[in-house]
């Protein structure tokens, strides 16, 4: 081959690390104030521990962000100033529960100094270590979890992860796992406890967004419209009965609305995401609602905590066994007022257990006033947002399920813990998250940060540049493609994707080809997932011209078939991305064709070799599949018509506007010739 | 998928918008009715958290203070130094039993809520001053209510004693009383225990029997009766009523209404029939005058007039009214010598003396002589407030009520060494029936002055022991009282 063009220049997009840590060193401050303001409110002097927790927390601020530097330097410089602003908040509030603990167990032990002798453990101790604790399993994850695909591979071990986790409290004795009425705890020997559904929630995303990937199309299938709904298929009601039932099972055994509709709703959004079907959101709110009503309304612990909702104030009722809590959360929040009464000025510990879970809102809310709840409920919603942006701008189907599964479960678990105390709805046991004194959850939230991190990472980072192929190599390309006609693309079979790279390279150059050649990679793009149900299927990957669209395998159905000969984009376009990301770009980054070493950036290709189990096929000159043309169907399904972005998904940003044509680089061009 | 993305983005922003609503309703919007409700402790610990206003007597004497508790969620104690002595007048303010009495009326000011004190309270705020309530000084003068508090022990009663001239109340005490130190205690335990004690009591001892309590006032309220003679010209002071001097009889009547031990009155003239405290006479001269005439006069003392406040809010004293009356001439002559279906209050009976003392007119009693807010202001004086709550008789007519109710101390029934030396001083005395099974009340009315000086005073004094029930007279049971109570507004005696 002649020598290619020199490579041209990185596109420049702003990486803005340094944003971060001025944001993230500001939040810092913002937590510095309010814990100064603490130690001023109860004696009068500047905290001894203060300049200390600064230090800590600008440690956890420098370590952070130089490692989102080394790890994803082209992550959304807001989740971590965020995520440091609500942990930091959260250590003041505790800081400031424990100091009225102390206070009260000196008045006991000065009336009693047998009876009270030990003093409180505060607790404010136990969550600066959990939060280094955190910044630990943060990096460790940035640092091992190089592309958030990875995951996608265990969607399986992550559902069974999950779910245990999620349901292990409801079997462990009342005693283990039991706080304020909901069990979704689980207590160590020692004082240790933790919240298992806060990682379970992970997981699950995790599986949903691999499952549902694997499952659109069939989850698409309409067997009738009613009311401007297509109703699916009978027999797709499967995998949403069986969450609805986990969820009532967890709503009855745990006592827990909020894990229940946590899980639930996270499960329907991803599907009305995966599938644009309404019919779903309906389907699965129908469910939940009516299921929810029933259990509420007969269950007698769930009926407790719906009575407790509806008339909060009958717990002042004399003889009333009913819980106090929502009558004196309401009372904080009614006390604090506009502007709230100041930190260590309020008496959020007359709600109890006030540290834990969902109260600690109420100190906010009391302290704090609406003013500092309200810049709370910002916070939040700009992390939330945030996930959203990256479920938009991100490439690939599953990270967009799972970012926007992230983000609407932590919507949702804000919404649920802040409902429950404000009586917006009954009461759980979520714990708010980042807030909340508890180890686990703190962990966990951290954890979803740093996937968010990762994710926006892969959203922002920019396609690689294009280098103008040479004649030479369009030539080769041409010959080779058509000598392959009209064999299609084996691709699912190689794991390392060499076997089918090399046939992928020969593939596909006539238009009856093109959707064989897109099939490999919505093998690919299952991941695991996918190849197991390929391998159940009976399918040999090592012949995959029987996969075609018409075969309506599940893991074969979100290819790109571009109706054949639409555009001859080879031709118009003679020029090929660079690496194995630029195709990335455009599609799912598990079509890519990884390792090219002319692309941008090695690292990145090395991570999508290994973590993309199929090598696309490269197209033949009149075959060229669109790319982000996973989002593709069958002409068969009755909505192609309403389907906006079947074909043209938006070019994420930085992609040059020839993104949208480009393809794999010839298979040569990756090992080299 | 992005579509959908969006869609579901915006429903998580409008959860999170759900909660901004809610938070807004929560804090702002119907925060005033959490805060109001009875099972809100944050309130009650709110108004412990620093120091409530102090109530003061004229002279200086604290009856009312917060202390720090040393406690840690209630970091003041409500603690009356004077304890039983004042528990009626200042109430109390209790964590579990709530605020009663001046602590509940004044409850705004004492605790530095009241909008007369955000001046005062913002520039506190800004400078950084530790937030505390305003202080109310009230009319009353120790010396005068340590007067009636010793005179009345062993007793049950009541003393009120107040300036005719200005409606300024110098003495206001009902025995039984209580310590409102037990009730207002911080601690559980202790308030529960005093609460149930009092609710146990049959005497009311909570009940601040000045202004909440109604009792026949017997022949105190002969002075009505006369200055309703006297005013609408029907009978003058000296002349002959035309009465029986025996006894007041309705033909067809079952009864006569007798005097007091079946005498026979000295004189049928008003002077010497008040004097001698002839219901024969009062009793024709209010038959005499009508239903009508003797109901206006005492609505002119203040009968009848709801809404007193002063400002404890005064049970309004009663006479039947003219229809319930109708033709009843011998009801209503029980109505006219006090008896009947007429009832007062002790501080009622207090402003017919006061009525007399000061030229026939009332002045609007009042408790309050400044309030003072934290940062020294001076935000209410009484003395600005003052005003007349009732014309009852003319001067002239007052003068003449005067010369006979002087004549009933030095020739009349309270004429047993109850005159002050130096004053200028008139009374009258009363035994009120109550029925058959209990012994009467022992009333007494009276003012006096020595230079300007004024003071009128109404005591009442109950007995259970039926061995007294012969011997129970009102100048002998509540006429020392009186003077005691007298001598000290005045500044004489062995005060």
């Amino acid at each position: 081959m002649s020598a290619a063009p020199p490579r041209p220049e990185e596109p420049s997009i702003p990486k803005r690390r340094n944003t971060e840590l001025a944001l993230s060193l500001f939040a810092v401050g913002i937590a510095m104030f309010a814990y100064a303001n603490v130690g001023l409110a109860d004696n009068g002097k500047l905290p001894a521990g203060m300049w200390g927790y600064g230090a800590g927390l600008a440690g956890v601020v420098v370590v952070a962000n130089l490692l989102i530097r080394y790890a994803a330097p082209y992550a959304d410089p807001l989740f971590l100033p965020l995520a440091i602003f609500l942990n930091g908040i959260g250590l003041v509030l505790i800081h400031r529960l424990d100091i009225y603990d102390k206070e009260y167990f000196q008045a006991l032990h000065a009336v009693n100094p047998v009876r009270y002798h030990t003093p409180p453990h505060g607790s404010t101790s136990n969550q600066l270590m959990f939060t280094a604790l955190s910044i630990i399993a943060f990096a460790g994850f940035l640092l091992f979890i190089k592309d958030h695909k990875i995951l996608q591979r265990y969607a399986y071990i992550s559902m069974v992860g999950g779910l245990f986790l999620v349901a292990v409290p409801a079997m462990l004795p009342e005693s283990i796992s039991g706080a304020n009425g909901a069990k979704s705890w689980v207590r160590f020997p020692g004082g240790v406890s933790i919240q298992p559904a806060e990682f379970g929630k992970l997981l699950l995303v995790s599986f949903f967004a691999a499952f549902l990937m694997a499952k659109r199309d069939a989850l698409r299938v309409a067997s009738r419209k009613v009311l401007g709904l297509n109703i699916p298929r009978g027999r797709d009601l499967g995998p949403i009965a069986v969450c609805w039932v986990l969820a009532m099972l967890i709503l009855i055994f745990e006592t827990d609305l909020g894990v229940s509709l946590m899980f639930f709703g996270a499960f329907v959004v991803l599907l009305y995401i995966a599938t644009e079907r309404t019919s779903w959101l309906a389907i699965g709110v129908t469910a939940f609602l009516a299921g929810a009503f029933v259990i509420g309304t007969t269950v007698p612990h769930v009926v407790a905590r719906v009575n407790n909702w509806l008339h909060p104030f009958d717990a002042e009722l004399p003889g009333s066994k009913a819980s106090p809590q929502i009558a004196q959360s309401i009372y904080g929040f009614a006390s604090g007022g506009i502007f709230g009464k100041g930190l260590d000025q309020g008496r959020p510990w007359l709600v109890g257990f006030a540290k834990n879970a969902d109260f600690i809102l109420v100190t906010v809310g009391e302290e704090l006033g609406m003013v500092g709840l309200f810049a709370l409920m910002m916070v939040y919603l700009l992390i939330v947002m945030r996930g959203f942006k990256t479920a938009l701008l991100i490439r690939d189907n599953y990270g967009k399920l799972l970012a926007a599964g992230l983000a609407t479960t932590f919507a949702l678990q804000v919404f649920i813990t802040s409902g429950g105390v404000m009586r917006v709805i009954p009461l759980t046991g979520l714990p708010m998250p980042f807030l909340a004194a508890g180890g686990s959850a703190l962990v966990a939230n951290w954890v979803v940060i740093a996937l968010l991190i990762r994710l926006s990472d892969a959203a922002r980072r920019p396609l690689p540049p294009a280098i103008p192929l040479t004649e030479d190599e369009l030539r080769s390309m041409r010959l080779v493609a058509a000598s392959r006609m009209p064999s299609t693309v084996s691709a699912g079979g190689g794991r390392r994707g060499v076997p089918a790279a090399a046939a992928g390279a020969a593939s596909a150059a006539t238009p009856g080809a093109a959707s064989g050649v897109s099939v490999p990679p919505g093998a690919a793009g299952a991941s695991g997932l996918g190849q197991n149900i390929l391998g159940r299927a009976g399918l040999d990957p090592k012949n995959p011209g029987q996969k075609t669209p018409g075969a309506n395998n599940p893991g074969a159905t979100q290819n790109g078939p571009v109706p054949p000969g639409a555009r001859d984009v080879t031709q118009a376009m003679p020029t090929r991305p660079a690496g194995a990301a630029g195709s990335a770009g455009a599609s799912d980054p598990t079509q890519a064709v990884p390792a090219q070493p002319r692309g941008y950036g090695e690292q990145t290709m090395l991570r999508a070799a290994e973590s993309t189990q199929a090598i696309p096929a490269t197209s033949g000159p009149k075959t060229e599949p669109e790319p982000g043309a996973e989002e593709s169907y069958p002409p068969a399904f009755e909505d192609d018509a309403e389907d906006h972005e079947q074909t043209r998904p938006a070019p994420a940003p930085g992609a040059t506007p020839d993104e949208a044509a480009e393809r794999p680089g010839p298979p040569e061009r990756r090992y080299g010739p | 998928m992005n579509q959908p993305i969006r869609r579901v983005a915006l429903f998580c922003f409008l959860l999170i918008v759900t909660l901004l609503v809610s938070s807004n309703y929560l804090q702002v919007v119907n925060a005033d009715n959490y805060k109001a409700r009875a099972g809100n402790k944050r309130t009650t610990l709110d108004a412990l958290a620093f120091p409530r206003g102090k109530i003061t007597t004229a002279d200086g004497t604290v009856i009312a203070q917060s202390l720090p508790s040393g406690g840690i969620s209630y970091k003041f104690q409500r603690n009356y130094p004077l304890g039983p002595a004042y528990a009626n007048i200042t109430g109390y303010k209790s964590i579990d039993y709530g605020s009663r009495y001046l602590e509940g009326i004044l409850d705004g000011y004492l605790q530095g809520t009241d909008s007369s004190e955000s001046v005062a309270n913002f520039m506190d705020t800004i400078t950084g001053k530790s937030k505390k309530g305003g202080d109310v000084q009230l009319t009353l003068n120790n010396a005068v209510q340590q007067a009636a508090v010793a005179n009345m022990k062993g007793r049950k009663g009541s003393v009120v004693a107040l300036d005719p001239t200005t409606g300024a109340i110098l003495a206001m005490y009902s025995d039984p009383t209580f310590d409102p130190n037990g009730i207002a205690s911080n601690d559980h335990d202790t308030s529960v225990a005093a609460g149930k004690a009092l609710e146990a009591s049959k005497d009311k001892p909570n009940l601040n029997h000045t202004v909440g309590e109604l009792y026949p006032p017997g022949s105190i309220f002969k002075v009505v009766t006369a200055g309703a003679a006297l005013d609408t010209g029907a009978f003058t002071e000296s002349d002959p009523t035309g009465a029986d001097a025996r006894g007041f009889t309705v033909p067809g009547a079952a009864y006569t209404l007798t005097n007091e031990n079946a005498s026979v009155c000295p004189g049928t003239d008003l002077k010497r029939a008040l004097a001698a405290s002839c219901n024969s006479v009062y009793g024709f001269v209010g038959a005499k005058l009508g239903p009508t005439v003797m109901n206006q006069y005492a609505q002119k003392f203040g009968f009848n007039t709801p809404g007193l406040k002063i400002p404890l809010t005064v049970t309004p004293s009663s006479f039947p009214s003219a229809d319930k009356i109708g033709s009843n001439q011998l009801g209503l002559a029980q109505d006219s010598i006090g008896q009947g279906d007429t009832q007062v209050t002790p501080l009622q009976a207090a402003m017919v003396a006061a009525a007399v003392a000061n030229g026939g007119t009332i002045m609007q009693p009042y408790l309050v002589d400044k309030e003072t807010a934290p940062n020294g202001h001076v935000t209410y004086k009484g003395q600005d407030h003052r005003h007349v709550l009732s014309q009852a008789v003319s001067p002239q007519t007052a003068a003449v009520l005067d010369d006979m109710m002087q004549n009933v101390v030095t020739n009349g029934t309270a004429s047993n060494g109850l005159a002050i030396d130096g004053a200028h001083m008139g009374a009258k005395t009363g035994t009120a029936q109550q029925g058959d099974k209990q012994n009467p009340l022992a009333w007494f009315i009276s003012y006096a002055s020595i230079g300007d000086k004024h003071v009128a005073v109404a005591v009442l004094v109950q007995t259970d022991n039926p061995n007294l029930r012969d011997d129970i007279t009102g100048s002998g049971y509540a006429g020392p009282v009186a003077k005691a109570v007298m001598e000290a507004a005045l500044g004489v005696g062995q005060h």
